[in-house]
């Protein structure tokens, strides 16, 4: 067919799509204060396709699907539901849940009985469609369990059925496989992606929110990487593979890897710290939530493979998520101890020191970075040097931080902030007393 | 067995003092008044104050706006306004036999409204985007969702505010203002009755009675309906 004879038809509008959505929360502490959860974000999903929506904890990934699944509202900009304007809830939608949201007081078969319920269908078909749904996922036979009766993949099993019951034109999958065990997990996935194949999946398109780089790689066409902080997304992976799909493929591994770099180029995140030299949003810059102890042996760890690992393998061999090494890359790399390039880790001069000191020499080395990196740990040593007492009640940094970061961050923060300066020696924390104290001098012998 | 104990201690008060047997079945009749307001009570808070307290909980701004114009409410001795009340009654020619469960609800009401915003704070938030996504509403979402998922806090509201409801009873079934004095017909009017005057055998019988009734309530009624919202509607 050449351009000259292909009809002129516009391409069909996506089910769903997000125009430079923004969101913000009101900061609890500060009157009218807010943080930035997303900002302008745009994505779409087409008929037919599988997108994944992939980001650390924390970037705002449910806060996206909430909104394109119309249970909140943006803040700015708007969602389009097959080119209109979407009002109220999103009736293409069905979701599936981390926490399952079963109802603990109905038993599987009225739970997955809901949507149709709330339809007005009537009662024979309901039952009917119903059992359907459950054979499909594999749990005929437990019609009439409780939810507490079943493991959590079979609840989760359920909370699919209740979902494709209603045969929605989007599957929105929030972290479908998080709250399970690796193996229920992986059968899973292998069953969502078997029933996707088949051709008869319940629904036209999936919509699936994860922070599991390889999840997205084995289910997706396509890739968003949402960066924190606020959540923009950072970058779109095709993912061009034949299905099934499998880990071992050198070109799964090669896209793993890539997205890897994606999620870790710190690019976006440097200009932005430049731009920002001002020295109020300097101290508040966010840390990396890692113990120092994490950090240490993180370094130790890659200056025994040679000073420089790829990402991916790091993670393999540690059996981590990318959830859980990030930020402990993330601090080695705003301590100046280790340096982030295409999806490799390669550890500094000073963090080879770091990790090859002993334990005074490395307590050393982290104190001097850290005062030169961690603005907030050094404000913290300061105001406590400040006072003639030298101890400051816990509740004053928690209060300065709620004013920058939602609650449970400051709490992260001032934990993260504590856990290095006590590493570094420069105050201690009476957990019992809540308070913070500059370290007693050592004693000297009268 | 705590029951047996009290009944034993009523009759043997009634036997040591000369009360009669029919004294005792009188005593217990007015218990039944009593618990009948209660019962009310709880019916009336309830259909009042759960969708209040539903809407409360589920909105955050919302909820710090009332809990604190609720506490204040909440902590407001409601004595106070008894004469006050007895007055409007009075004036209004409204027997205290009904006025009385308004009296008794001044207190006892706020234990269910309190408890409701709990509970309903407590559904999580998955459960509610759930229910919207899935479209429930109206009748449909307070019977899947809003009533089992606050039952367990309604029960310890329900408790609560029932035990407060006997106590306050002692007060609100006979108020008087100026030289009038209004009486209603209830086991709480014949103990402040009694205690006016000083007659123990009646103190003791009134109270030991009260106190059955409210034991025996919390057996045969509210320890039950914990144990099912334990067994059934605990929102992990
Ligand atoms: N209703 C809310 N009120 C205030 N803050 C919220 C609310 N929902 C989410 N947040 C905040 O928004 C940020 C992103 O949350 P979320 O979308 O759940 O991230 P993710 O799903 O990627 O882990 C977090 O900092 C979270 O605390
Ligand atoms: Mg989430």
């Amino acid at each position: 067919m050449t351009a000259m004879t292909a009809p002129q038809t516009a391409p069909a509008p996506a089910l769903i799509a997000a125009e430079r959505v923004r969101k913000t929360f009101p900061l609890p502490q500060d009157h009218g204060g807010v943080f930035t959860v997303l900002d302008e974000v745009s994505c779409a999903v087409a008929p037919g396709e599988v997108v994944a929506l992939l980001g650390r904890s924390g970037s705002g990934k449910s806060t996206l699907l909430r909104i394109m699944a119309g249970l909140i509202p943006a803040s700015g900009g708007r969602v389009l539901s097959r080119g209109a304007p979407l009002r109220g809830p999103n009736p293409d939608v069905a979701m599936v849940f981390q926490s399952f949201a079963l109802l603990p007081w109905l038993t599987v078969q009225d739970n997955v009985e809901l949507g149709l319920k709330a339809r007005a269908i009537p009662r024979e078909e309901r039952r009917k469609r119903a059992l359907a749904a459950i054979d499909m996922v594999g749990l005929d036979g437990f019609e009439s369990a409780y939810p507490k009766e079943l493991s959590g993949g079979m609840q989760q099993r359920v909370g699919f059925a209740r979902a494709f019951v209603v045969q929605p034109q989007v599957l929105m999958m929030d972290e479908p496989c998080s709250a399970l065990d690796v193996l229920t997990a992986e059968n899973l996935r292998g069953e969502i992606s078997d029933l996707w194949q088949a051709g008869n999946f319940p629904a036209q398109s999936i919509l699936l929110v994860t922070h599991n780089i390889e999840e997205a790689v084995l289910l997706a066409d396509r890739v968003l990487v949402l960066g924190s902080n606020p959540g923009r997304i950072r970058g779109e992976v095709q993912i061009d593979l034949a299905r099934p799909r499998d880990r071992e493929q050198p070109r799964f591994k090669s896209l793993v890897a890539h997205i890897y770099t994606v999620m870790t180029h710190p690019e976006a995140d440097m200009t932005r710290m430049l731009a920002e030299d001002n020295a109020e949003v300097e101290r508040f810059r966010p840390l990396p939530h890692a113990r120092a102890g994490g950090i240490s042996g993180l370094l130790e760890l890659v200056v025994e493979q040679g000073g420089t690992v790829d990402i991916p393998r790091l993670a393999q061999r540690l059996r981590l998520d990318v959830d859980d090494l990030l930020p402990i890359l993330d601090a080695a790399v705003l301590l100046g101890f280790a340096r982030v390039v295409e999806g490799h880790v390669s550890v500094s001069d000073d963090g080879r020191a770091f990790a090859e000191a002993d334990i005074l020499r490395s307590k050393e080395l982290f104190r001097q970075q850290v005062l030169a990196r961690a603005p907030l740990v050094a404000a913290i040593a300061e105001t406590l040097r400040q006072k003639r007492d030298g101890t400051m009640r816990a509740g004053f940094f928690l209060d300065l931080l709620d004013e920058h970061y939602p609650p449970a961050e400051a709490e992260r923060q001032f934990a993260t902030a504590v856990d290095w300066g006590r590493y570094a020696e420069l105050f201690e924390y009476e957990a019992d007393q809540e308070r913070l104290r500059l370290p007693e001098p050592e004693a000297v012998a009268p | 067995m705590l029951l047996a104990a009290l009944a034993i201690a009523a009759v043997l008060a009634a036997a040591g003092s000369g009360i009669g047997i029919g004294e005792v079945g009188h005593v217990a009749l007015l218990g039944l008044a009593t618990f009948a307001r209660v019962v009310v009570l709880l019916a009336v808070s309830t259909l009042i104050w759960t969708p209040v307290g539903v809407a409360i909980g589920f909105n955050p701004r919302l909820a710090r706006l009332a809990q604190p114009v609720a506490l204040l409410l909440a902590s407001f001795p409601a004595n106070f306004l008894f004469p006050l009340a007895a007055l409007l009654f009075i004036h209004a020619g409204i027997s205290l036999n009904w006025g009385g469960i308004l009296l008794m609800a001044l207190g006892a009401q706020w234990y269910i409204l309190f408890n409701t915003i709990a509970g309903a704070m407590s559904v999580p938030t998955d459960l509610r985007d759930m229910a919207t996504s899935m479209r429930l509403r109206g009748w449909r979402l307070w019977r899947d969702l809003i009533i089992p998922g606050i039952f367990p806090s309604w029960v310890t509201g329900g408790i609560t505010a029932a035990g407060g409801a006997w106590n306050a009873s002692i007060v609100a079934e006979v108020v008087s203002w100026g030289g009038a004095t209004l009486t209603a017909t209830g086991l709480g009017a014949y103990i402040a009755d009694a205690t006016g005057r000083g007659d123990w055998p009646q103190i003791v019988l009134g109270v030991a009675m009260m106190s059955a009734y409210v034991v025996g309530l919390n057996r045969l009624v509210w320890r039950r309906l914990y144990r099912l919202a334990e067994s059934r509607y605990r929102l992990s």
